[in-house]
């Protein structure tokens, strides 16, 4: 929207460059392309209306390990559904007053959500058969069925670090202590080493001990030779017959302050540190061998491995350790009971995962062992482990839940799947990415919202952000824009803002052609208000939260706006998130007044148009229920606007594409390049182009008014004759 | 002995039939004569055919309102002429300019007499058993002194017509108007240089054809009135003995407001059409030089949005409404409220409630106007009482919006709006533009090295935080019609809720403490008087000529003018109060709502009001007889009711 009034209208030249979406290597030098960096766009704040959310809890895995969802803050880094670790951009929590669904998968631990939270997730085609195709789309909990899958991630980030650095300064009266290397390699041996010290070791004072059975002799060998190989130091070996243990103990205080630091102490706190969780997968054996020799039990004979720890955050290193192999482990707990601590196992039994295991821990097959023939229970993908449901609990709760939102990938994973939040997010990131992609200016950007869940996005943008009133946010935005053509001005707002309560603004607004973009949030309900019946409902229509079918009839936003004089009009649609963002862009630059109805599933109360609904599962042929105008070859540029017949044709075409119920199209409907309202005021008013409202010096020298308004006046004055 | 340059003049006729530019010609000549002027202009909510007048009061000295007396009364048709002759407003001695076949007019054939008044005057003339037409009122007028000059128009014009060839009929009905103020002036022996030279300035830059049937038109009229009274009557105009130091302006309140506004640096004004603002908008567009940007909206409620959207950029904006669209804006205005924001509403009064007398006046916004909206906001209410006021008011309006970054209405009215007076050339040497805590870029860097979050709401001493508009680098921050952080995200917080309501309240203490007293209230007379008036807005002018009528008369009175009426100024208006012996409240609406405003922030309850409530503005001799009707009869109030 970079707006010069006074040229005469015509086709804006692409403010967008060529982007690369990847990040540039380290040290790459300033001529590399721009990032585009959709962080520089995002808001760190509170979100009080989101109804989807998690128990306070809820564990998360973040990075490393797992954190309850009520401990994580701003800034920390969790894992998403796509693998890799996201910042925490917001954390958000509410009460909540209702039913909780409790999901419970095979295999991995089961987790509660409100029933409008979405759960990557794909749904059971057959009961007894695994489907042939699994592609995991998100799904509100409450729709989830036992069978059903839901999917988490296999966290897939690999960074290979060849030394750990000691990171304990040598103390300064400290001279006789042998000194030890201030970076150690990270061999097999380390590995297995580290291995051992998570399962088994502690640090007493300035000791570490590893406590072994006493029948594991050869682990004790091993941790010596580790330790005269890396740090040449001698480790004490000391049976101990009356506890059936093998201690083998390290004396310097460096090496302990390094392990205590680096992999905890106490079996409840023990954890992989993030270097070795990334490690490529063919290292990490080493460290599963270690971890297994120590904690782990394998039988050769029922062909089972089994891992126990009363670490939380172990456990799920473990699996995540073991996912990265291609293992499947079942992870089950054992709740805490007078004199015990809970307990977490982990199982690998399927043949596949146990034979792959087998081969790490270097132990040959039993002679005359067959294989079990238990089939899988989950489906390993090649990005996601999908887990049958196996239960659909619901209880009533009354208290706090939490919700987060992510940078980038706008997900999280808890213990037993990945999970979303509502749609509002999806084209809330279409609009940060959109902004991103055009290189605008943060700050001359300004974001204006009306009231409604839509409302809120003007908190979320790092942009200049106004959240105006109920309906009217189109004419905030205009003041802004006509008094600072500079700004690029996005209004964002609900159906019942900009089609109820505001729709004499929508008219106007069409009228006028100023050079912004309105993006609609579409979902047929007023959500904030629980969900009663929006100006996009059709007629005849009940959504579960309707206590009698909706008896005014539906407004179409697109014909609407083509007859109000939108000079572009676009449709997309909040789940098809990179298509939204492409129409975003495309409505900023338009040079006039670009309208984006943005259909948009409402998970809590809209039960109609959801999000299936919209990818047509209901339908017998399956089709979708939307596609792209531009897949049909349909245009709907108006390629020379003088041209009546051809306005006259578009416009027609376009009202009549905005009729198409059966399936919806998404894309550019209409778009005519047409004097602008900024070009209009400029040919009145003289000053306009070169210095508009924002910026005109008021102020003359000495504080005085900056216009001499005595020519005018003298229009008044008497003549005296 | 005759009376000189004193007296009253009123011309009337159906909407759209040119009462407005005649009664201009007859002001200007009168005013480029050297003297003073009030015009008073009355209309009905119509747009063409109903009745509307325009009284013009004429004065060697100063004079700021109308006066209940007409001496001349100028007509050309006959609604004109029976309303005001059957009002009585005519004195004896005085002269009704009509045309003769008006006489014949039959009451009942009068489509736009209200069903009352038409059936008062039937049932009168009836009962006296006089014709059923206009002739008999006239008959009356001249029982009672009342003098009458004969103008057969339509001769007059197919002469002039004759003269500069012009055939057509409807371009010769427009100089109708003329010819009457030719007869006006006339009758009243003003100089006809002047006159001619008004004429030939007014049509500067018409045809010379259209010059020259005005001419003629004033010429022909001027002569019959000669013809018919050679010794002139009891009033007489002349030119100022003693012409006026400096150059006077002769404008109304609309035009008073915009000019303030272009002079104060407001660069983007929104409006919706209505009675009786619409003219300063009008005004502001048609004067593009002034640089303001002039959006018509799609309703009030997009008005204030839109002004307040342009105000968060740093540019001064305003919009202009009367009371059913000020109602519209209440929800914007507490949205401007939490948010800081600088805009400025003009609210020229009309009488309400819903859509009332659209065109007639009333002070009846006042308590709605202190506390439109819901919740508590800090605002600054003002009210200016006359047309300087108006201007130099303007300029506070903007200056104190954007010192204490808060809304501010300006409360003018009808009275104010649409009535025109003289006032010296507005001096704007004195004027200085203040912009209170609007912050540059690089100030706005340095606080957030250019990070986001500026804590555009940060709290502080004064309640006023540093400023930062949309655009500027380094000052991103949000706005929130929710209650919220200094950075603008929203909380429910309570400790942050009550940080927040008394930072912002607390700018009424500020703007108290700052705002000089001149600019707070207005105090004339002499402080000993026996009796204090108090009012507010535009019954000032009324009050004033008033006073010096009392004064003549051996009552001494004093007047304490309200401008500031939220942060209402307590302090200086009990001081003067609680000195005076008898207070008399003065205001334009039935329930007294400055008395009650008053009594909320002082504690001091008024002896008496002065109440109107007709949609007529006071007059001079009103207030006067107000005054001591009330002295005498002691009674709690006192209606007043003239105007037709």
């Amino acid at each position: 929207m970079a707006s010069n009034p006074s040229t005469p209208p015509q086709a804006k030249p692409a403010v967008a460059k060529p982007v690369a979406v990847v990040a540039p290597p380290p040290g790459a030098a300033p001529t590399q392309p721009k990032t585009v960096n959709v962080a520089h766009w995002k808001e760190d704040v509170h979100n009080d209306w989101c109804p989807g959310c998690v128990l306070p809890d809820t564990l998360i895995l973040t990075n490393p390990g797992v954190e309850r969802i009520d401990a994580i803050r701003t800034g920390h880094r969790v894992l998403t559904a796509s693998g890799r670790y996201g910042r925490v951009a917001e954390v958000m929590k509410h009460r909540h007053r209702g039913m909780m669904y409790r999901l419970v998968p095979k295999a991995f631990s089961p987790f509660v959500l409100t029933p409008e939270h979405p759960v990557l997730a794909v749904r059971r085609e057959r009961r007894k058969r695994h489907n042939e195709k699994l592609d995991p789309a998100y799904i509100e909990a409450g729709q989830l069925r036992p069978g059903d899958y839901v999917a988490f991630p296999i966290p897939r980030e690999t960074i290979d670090v060849p030394e750990l650095p000691l990171g304990v300064p040598r103390r300064a009266m400290d001279r006789r202590s042998r000194r030890l290397p201030e970076r150690i390699p990270v061999t097999a041996a380390f590995l297995r080493l580290a291995g051992y010290y998570v399962a088994e070791g502690h640090v007493h004072r300035r000791e570490i001990c590893f406590t072994f059975h006493a029948r594991e002799k050869l682990f004790a060998r091993d941790v010596v030779k580790a330790v005269g190989d890396l740090f040449d130091l001698r480790a004490t070996t000391r049976e101990r017959p009356e506890k059936t243990t093998l201690d083998v103990a390290v004396a310097s205080s460096r090496l302990a302050a390094f392990f205590a630091a680096t992999f905890g102490t106490g079996a409840a706190e023990k954890r992989v540190p993030l270097a070795l969780m990334q490690l490529p997968p063919a290292k990490q054996r080493a460290l599963l061998v270690g971890l297994w020799r120590g904690d782990g039990w394998v039988s050769l004979r029922q062909r089972r491995a089994t891992y126990k720890t009363i670490s939380r955050v172990l456990a799920e290193q473990v699996k995540i350790l073991l996912l990265r192999q291609g293992i499947v482990p079942t992870v089950t707990e054992e709740a805490a009971r007078p004199g015990h601590r809970a307990a977490f196992t982990l199982n690998v039994v399927h043949d596949d995962d146990f034979d792959a295991l087998r081969r790490i821990l270097g132990l040959k097959s039993l002679p005359g062992s067959r294989p079990s023939g238990r089939s899988r229970r989950v489906v390993l993908g090649a990005s996601h482990v999908f887990l049958p449901l196996r239960r659909v609990e619901t209880f009533p709760y009354d208290g706090m839940v939490y919700n987060l939102v992510v940078d980038g990938d706008p997900s999280y994973v808890t213990a037993g799947a990945a999970v979303h939040n509502c749609g509002d997010f999806g084209i809330l990131n279409a609009v940060q990415m959109a902004l991103a992609e055009l290189e605008l200016p943060n700050h001359k950007t300004a974001v204006f919202s009306g009231i409604g869940c839509s409302g809120k996005i003007s908190h979320f943008v790092r942009a200049y952000g106004v959240h105006t009133l109920h309906g009217r946010v189109l004419p905030f935005a205009t003041g802004a824009k006509l008094a600072n053509p500079e700004l690029n001005v996005l209004a964002v707002g609900g159906d019942g803002d900009g089609l109820g309560i505001g729709a004499g603004h929508f008219v106007g607004t069409g009228r006028r052609n100023l050079d912004m973009a309105y993006i609609i949030h579409d979902n047929g309900v007023y959500g904030l208000t629980k969900g009663q019946a929006s100006p996009t409902l059709p007629g005849g229509a009940q959504p579960k939260s309707l206590p009698s079918p909706n008896i005014n009839n539906a407004v179409n936003p697109l014909a609407l706006a083509l007859a109000t004089g939108y000079t572009w009009i676009g449709r997309g649609y909040a789940y098809d998130i990179k298509g939204l963002k492409d129409l975003i862009k495309q409505a900023i630059q338009h040079r006039g007044m670009a309208f984006l109805d943005v259909m948009q599933p409402c998970p809590t109360y809209n039960n109609i148009n959801t999000k299936e609904w919209y990818e047509g599962r209901d339908r017998a042929d399956k089709m979708p229920r939307t596609y792209r105008l531009s897949e049909t070859g349909y245009d709907g540029v108006v390629k020379n606007p003088a041209d009546p017949n051809e306005v006259r044709d578009k416009q027609v075409q376009a009202y009549l594409k905005s009729q198409e119920l059966e399936r919806l199209p998404l894309g550019v409907y209409y778009a005519i390049n047409l004097p602008t309202f900024e070009d209009k005021v400029a040919s009145h008013v003289p000053g306009y182009a070169a210095a508009p409202p924002a910026k005109q010096p008021i102020v003359g020298a000495g504080g005085k008014p900056g216009i001499n308004v005595d020519p005018i006046t003298q229009e008044y004055a008497v003549k005296n004759f | 002995m005759a009376v000189q340059n004193r007296l009253s003049w009123m011309i009337g006729g159906p909407q759209g039939s040119g009462v407005d530019s005649s009664a201009r010609m007859f002001a200007l000549a009168c005013a480029n004569g050297g003297l003073n002027v009030f015009g008073r202009r009355e209309y009905y909510s119509n747009i063409k055919g109903e009745h509307s007048y325009f009284q013009i009061r004429v004065d060697e000295k100063t004079i700021r309102s109308a006066i209940d007396d007409v001496h001349v009364l100028a007509t050309f048709e006959a609604e004109t002429l029976l309303r005001h002759l059957y009002a009585g407003e005519v004195v004896a001695g005085g002269v009704a300019i009509y045309d003769p076949k008006d006489l014949e007019v039959k009451i009942e054939s009068m489509g736009t007499l209200e069903d009352r008044l038409a059936q008062e005057i039937l049932e009168d003339l009836t009962t006296r058993n006089r014709p059923l037409t206009v002739g008999s009122i006239v008959e009356d007028a001249k029982k009672n002194g009342i003098k009458t000059l004969e103008i057969d128009y339509n001769k007059i014009l197919s002469e002039i017509g004759k003269e500069t060839g012009e055939t057509e009929f409807a371009k010769l009905q427009i100089v109708k108007n003329t010819v009457c103020v030719g007869a006006s002036l006339g009758v009243l022996g003003f100089e006809h240089d002047a006159i001619k030279r008004t004429v030939d300035d007014i049509f500067e830059k018409k045809s010379d054809k259209v010059k020259r049937m005005n001419h003629l038109a004033i010429e022909r009229g001027y002569q019959a009135a000669k013809q018919a009274f050679p010794q002139g009557i009891d009033w007489q105009l002349r030119r100022s003995s003693t012409p006026p130091q400096g150059t006077r302006l002769f404008l109304q309140g609309t035009v008073a407001v915009g000019l303030g506004k272009i002079v104060a640096g407001c660069r983007f004004h929104t409006y919706y059409p209505i009675t009786p603002a619409t003219d300063e908008s009008e005004f502001l567009e048609s004067h593009p030089q002034g640089n303001v940007v002039v959006v018509q909206t799609e309703d009030e409620i997009a008005a204030i949005a839109m002004a307040t959207g342009a105000a968060l950029t740093g540019a001064r904006s305003s919009t202009s409404t009367s009371g059913p669209g000020f109602c519209l804006m209440a929800e914007v205005q507490g949205w401007a409220g939490i948010n800081e924001v600088p805009v400025v509403i003009i609210n020229y009064q009309r009488a309400g409630p819903s859509t009332g007398l659209p065109t007639r006046h009333e002070q009846g916004d006042l308590l709605f106007s202190l506390h439109a909206g819901h919740g508590d906001f800090p605002r600054i209410v003002m009210a200016p009482g006359d047309l300087e006021e108006s201007f130099f008011m303007t300029v506070d309006a903007f200056n104190w919006a954007e010192r204490y970054q808060v809304p501010v209405v300006f409360l003018s009215d009808k009275n104010l709006a649409n009535n025109s007076g003289i006032v010296p050339f507005y001096d704007t040497s004195r004027l200085r533009i203040d912009r209170g805590k609007l912050i540059t870029e690089d100030e706005a860097i340095e606080v957030t090295k250019e990070d986001f979050h500026y804590p555009r709401y940060l709290d502080s001493e004064d309640g006023i935080s540093k400023r930062t508009v949309l655009g500027m680098r380094g000052g991103i921050h949000w706005a929130t019609g929710d209650e919220h952080t200094p950075q603008g995200h929203i909380t429910e917080d309570p400790e942050v809720r009550v940080m927040m309501m008394n930072k912002r309240m607390g700018k009424e203490r500020t703007a108290l403490q700052e705002i000089p007293k001149e600019k707070k209230i207005n105090f004339y007379g002499d402080p000993n008087a026996p009796v204090t008036l108090v009012s507010w807005g535009s019954t000032k002018g009324a009050i004033l000529d008033a006073m010096e009528v009392l004064k003549a008369e051996g009552l001494n009175v004093n007047f304490l003018q309200v401008k500031l009426l939220r942060p209402f100024p307590t302090q200086e208006v009990t001081e003067i109060l609680k000195r005076s012996k008898l207070k008399i409240n003065v205001e334009m609406n039935f329930g007294a709502q400055f008395a009650h405003a008053l009594r909320a922030e002082t504690g001091i309850a008024c002896d008496h009001h002065i109440l109107k409530y007709n949609g007529r503005p006071m007059t001079q001799d009103e207030i006067v007889r107000g005054v001591k009707k009330l002295l005498e009869d002691k009674a709690p109030k006192a209606v007043l009711t003239h105007g037709v």
